[in-house]
């Protein structure tokens, strides 16, 4: 969700949820789960046309959480992760005046409070956004 | 799925607002599909041994 002030800025709120098993099938497998909370602001280059690159800082906030079978300590429940810079660029390609489809990538650094201490994340997002302007 | 995106498209299309183009404050709301990748999360507890 995104609050836009005026053409070219904004602020969103969103949420996000990735789980899955990393590996390839053998006992290093690992359930990666995480769930956060982000904020960020967004400037708009173009406020016309169907192309309109953006880009996007913020932070995020939520859990994180590694749980491993082979390893009896670590099987643990989601912890505390910021990320702390997350930086995101992208391309709407604006169909209608209030529909935008477009690709983006987003790279972010976090802190996570991993069982065996404090650990940076590093963290590459790359998808298809999809936006709608309410009137 | 591209159908949905399309209808879609096409009902916004006929709304008699301005979107994006629109001055002053406005509400958008959005979804995102794609690949997470991240590092720094199980180094150094890799299973030892065979």
């Amino acid at each position: 969700m995104r609050l836009r002030l005026g053409r070219h800025f904004g602020v969103g709120v969103t949420y996000e949820s990735v789980s899955v098993i990393i590996g390839q099938g053998g006992d290093a497998d690992y359930l990666y789960s995480r769930q956060q909370l982000g904020l960020d602001v967004q400037w708009r280059f173009l406020d016309e046309g169907v192309l309109r690159p953006w880009l996007a800082a913020g932070m995020a906030w939520g859990s994180l959480a590694r749980n491993q079978g082979f390893c009896q300590d670590c099987s643990v429940s989601g912890s505390f992760v910021w990320e702390y810079l997350r930086l995101q660029a992208g391309l709407d390609f604006v169909f209608a005046r209030s529909f935008a489809v477009g690709p983006a990538l987003r790279v972010g650094l976090a802190r996570w409070d991993a069982p065996e201490g404090a650990r940076t994340v590093t963290t590459v997002v790359a998808g298809l956004r999809v936006t709608v302007a309410l009137p | 799925m591209g159908v949905v995106v399309a209808l879609l498209g096409s009902v916004l299309a006929a709304e008699p607002t301005r979107g994006f183009e629109r001055d002053g404050v406005g509400l958008e709301l959005g979804g995102f599909v794609g690949f997470h990748s991240a590092s720094g999360v199980n180094e150094g507890h890799e299973p030892t041994g065979t």
